[in-house]
C-alpha cells in the first residue's frame, strides 16, 4: 500500500511539474492543441458545402488523433532536449528516479493534453458550423482516446530518446507528421490510397485509433473492438520498451562521453 | 538600403541553410507539405467528386507555398531571439531593409514548394495546362506567395514582441489561410462579413486568378485578380514596417529595447 501510495505521489508531483512548466512556457508547450485543431477547419467546410454532414465525424477524427499524435510527437519528445538545454539533465541522471519513469509520466501529460482537442472539435463542429454530430457509442470513443493516449506516450518516449541525439529535432519532427497522418488514414480512410499504402497502414498504431474513433460515430455496431484496442496497446507497450531501451542507451552513451548537458 | 538589403540576405540564406540541406527539404519538408496536402485533397475523392478534386488541388499547389512563405514570421523574429535586434536598432540606418533581406529567403521557399507541389500534383492526378495556363498558375503562385510574405512580415512585427508566440502564429496562420482564402471551399460559403476580410487575406485573389486560368480563362478578370494580390502585398508589407518603425521608437524612447 505504501508503495502504491509513494509512486501515485511520484505521479501527481512530476505531472504537476510538467505543467507548471508548460503553462510558464505556454506558447511553446501548448501551441501544437492550439494551432493542430485548426487544420480540422478545412475539412469540416468542405463536408458542409458538399452536403456530407454525415462525414463530419471524420474531420472530428482528424483533430483529435493529430492533435493527441503531435502532442506526444512535438511537444513530449522535446523533453530530453529541453531538459539538455537547460543543462538538468545530469541532476535528473543522478537522481534516484530513473529518468525513463518521469520521461513516461511527462509524455502521458502532453497526450492528455492533446485529448482536451475533443472539447475542441466538437465546439468547431457543433457550436461554431451548428453542425450535430451523434456519439453512438460514447464507451467506444472514450477507451479509443486512451487507448491512443497511452500509445502515443509511448511513441513520445521513443522519439524522446531518438531526437535527443539529434542536432536539428524540429526539422525531424515536423517532417515526420504529414506522412504519418495520411499513412494512418486519419482523415481520408486509407481505402482511398494505392494498394502498397494500404499495406502499410495497419503498422501504424493511429490507423486502429482513427478506425474504431471513426466507428464510435457510426450507427452500426463495431465489430472486434477488443482485438483492435488490444493491438492499439500492444502497440504502445512494445514502444515503452523500445524507449526505455533507447533511453538506458542514450544515457549510457552520453556518460561514457561525459557530454550529458552537452550535446544538443 | 541596397547593401543592408545586401547583407541581410546572405544572412537569410544561412539560415535557410541551417534549416535544410536539399535531401532535407525534398524529403522532409516538401514529402511532409505533400502528404499533409494530399490528406486533404483526397477529401474530393472520399466525396466522390472529381470536381471537389479540382478545386482542392488547385487550393492546395496555392496554399502549399504559402504555408512555406510564412516562415518568415518566425524569421522575422530571429533578430529578436539572437539578440541582434538592439544593435540593428542603434544603428544610424533603417532596420527594416535587414529584416527584410534576412526573411524574404522564405519566400522563395513558398514559390519553390508551390511549383513542386504543381509537378507532383499534375504526375499525380493529371493535371494538364496549356502555356498560358501554366504562365498564369506561375505567376498566380508567385503573387500569391509575395502578399503571404507581406502578411508574415505584418504578423512577424506584431510577434517580434512576444516571440514565444512565433510558432504558434507561423502554424495557426497557414490552417486559417487554407480553410478561409477559397483554397477548400468557394468564399462565399462564409459569412458575407467574414468575406470583406477574406478578401484582405494574402492568395484569396492569387486562388480567383488560377482557378479562372484553369476555367474559363478570363484573362481580364484573371489580371485584375492577380492586381488585387499585389495591393495585398504592398497593403501588409506597409503595415508591417509601419509596426516594425513604432516599436523601434517606441523602444528608444522608453529604453525598452532590449526588454520588451
Amino acid at each position: 500500500m505504501e508503495l502504491i501510495l509513494t509512486k501515485a505521489w511520484l505521479v501527481y508531483r512530476v505531472a504537476k511539474a510538467q505543467l507548471q512548466i508548460s503553462l510558464n512556457n505556454f506558447y511553446e508547450d501548448f501551441y501544437q492543441l492550439i494551432a493542430i485543431p485548426l487544420v480540422g477547419i478545412a475539412p469540416i467546410a468542405v463536408f458542409i458545402h458538399a452536403g456530407r454532414a454525415d462525414l463530419l465525424s471524420y474531420a472530428f477524427v482528424a483533430i483529435v488523433t493529430m492533435t493527441i499524435g503531435q502532442m506526444g510527437l512535438f511537444t513530449g519528445s522535446e523533453t530530453i532536449a529541453m531538459d539538455k538545454r537547460f543543462q538538468v539533465v545530469d541532476l535528473i541522471v543522478s537522481s534516484p528516479t530513473s529518468y525513463f519513469t518521469l520521461i513516461v509520466i511527462r509524455s502521458l501529460v502532453f497526450a492528455i493534453l492533446g485529448s482536451f482537442s475533443i472539447v475542441i472539435a466538437w465546439f468547431f463542429i457543433q457550436i461554431w458550423f451548428r453542425e450535430t454530430l451523434v456519439v453512438h457509442h460514447p464507451g467506444l470513443l472514450f477507451s479509443s482516446v486512451l487507448m491512443t493516449v497511452l500509445a502515443t506516450a509511448g511513441l513520445s518516449t521513443v522519439t524522446a530518446a531518438l531526437f535527443s541525439l539529434a542536432r536539428n529535432v524540429r526539422t525531424l519532427q515536423a517532417s515526420i507528421n504529414g506522412p504519418l497522418y495520411l499513412l494512418s488514414g486519419v482523415l481520408v480512410p486509407v481505402a482511398y490510397l494505392p494498394a502498397w499504402v494500404q499495406l502499410l497502414a495497419p503498422g501504424v498504431f493511429f490507423y486502429w485509433s482513427a478506425a474504431l474513433i471513426r466507428d464510435a460515430f457510426s450507427p452500426e455496431t463495431p465489430v472486434a473492438v477488443g482485438l483492435r484496442l488490444l493491438w492499439i496497446g500492444l502497440s504502445a507497450l512494445v514502444l515503452f520498451t523500445l524507449g526505455a531501451y533507447l533511453l538506458r542507451r542514450m544515457i549510457n552513451i552520453l556518460r561514457r562521453e561525459g557530454t550529458l548537458s552537452l550535446t544538443e | 538600403m541596397r547593401h543592408l538589403f545586401a547583407v541581410g540576405w546572405m544572412l537569410g540564406v544561412e539560415d535557410f541553410k541551417s534549416f535544410w540541406n536539399w535531401r532535407s527539404w525534398t524529403f522532409g519538408w516538401l514529402l511532409r507539405i505533400v502528404t499533409s496536402g494530399l490528406s486533404l485533397v483526397l477529401v474530393g475523392k472520399l466525396l466522390g467528386s472529381a470536381a471537389s478534386l479540382h478545386y482542392l488541388l488547385i487550393g492546395n499547389i496555392i496554399i502549399s507555398g504559402c504555408i512555406g512563405a510564412l516562415f518568415a514570421v518566425m524569421a522575422t523574429t530571429w533578430n529578436r531571439l539572437d539578440g541582434t535586434y538592439p544593435l540593428l536598432v542603434i544603428a544610424p540606418a533603417n532596420l527594416i531593409p535587414a529584416v527584410i533581406g534576412r526573411s524574404i529567403v522564405w519566400m522563395l521557399q513558398g514559390i519553390a514548394t508551390s511549383v513542386a507541389v504543381l509537378l507532383i500534383y499534375s504526375l499525380i492526378f493529371g493535371l494538364k495546362f496549356s502555356a498560358l495556363q501554366l504562365a498564369l498558375a506561375l505567376l498566380s503562385i508567385v503573387l500569391a506567395n509575395l502578399s503571404t510574405y507581406g502578411f508574415a512580415f505584418f504578423l512577424g512585427a506584431l510577434v517580434a514582441r512576444l516571440p514565444s508566440m512565433r510558432s504558434v502564429v507561423f502554424n495557426s496562420t497557414g490552417s486559417l489561410l487554407a480553410a478561409f482564402c477559397g483554397a477548400a471551399v468557394p468564399i462565399s460559403f462564409w459569412p458575407e462579413a467574414l468575406g470583406w476580410l477574406i478578401k484582405l487575406l494574402p492568395s484569396t485573389h492569387a486562388l480567383i486568378a488560377m482557378r479562372s486560368a484553369m476555367a474559363e480563362l478570363e484573362v481580364t478578370r484573371i489580371a485584375i485578380e492577380l492586381g488585387y494580390e499585389g495591393l495585398i502585398a504592398l497593403l501588409w508589407a506597409g503595415l508591417g514596417a509601419a509596426i516594425m518603425t513604432y516599436m523601434v521608437n517606441a523602444g528608444r524612447a522608453d529604453g525598452s529595447i532590449q526588454f520588451e
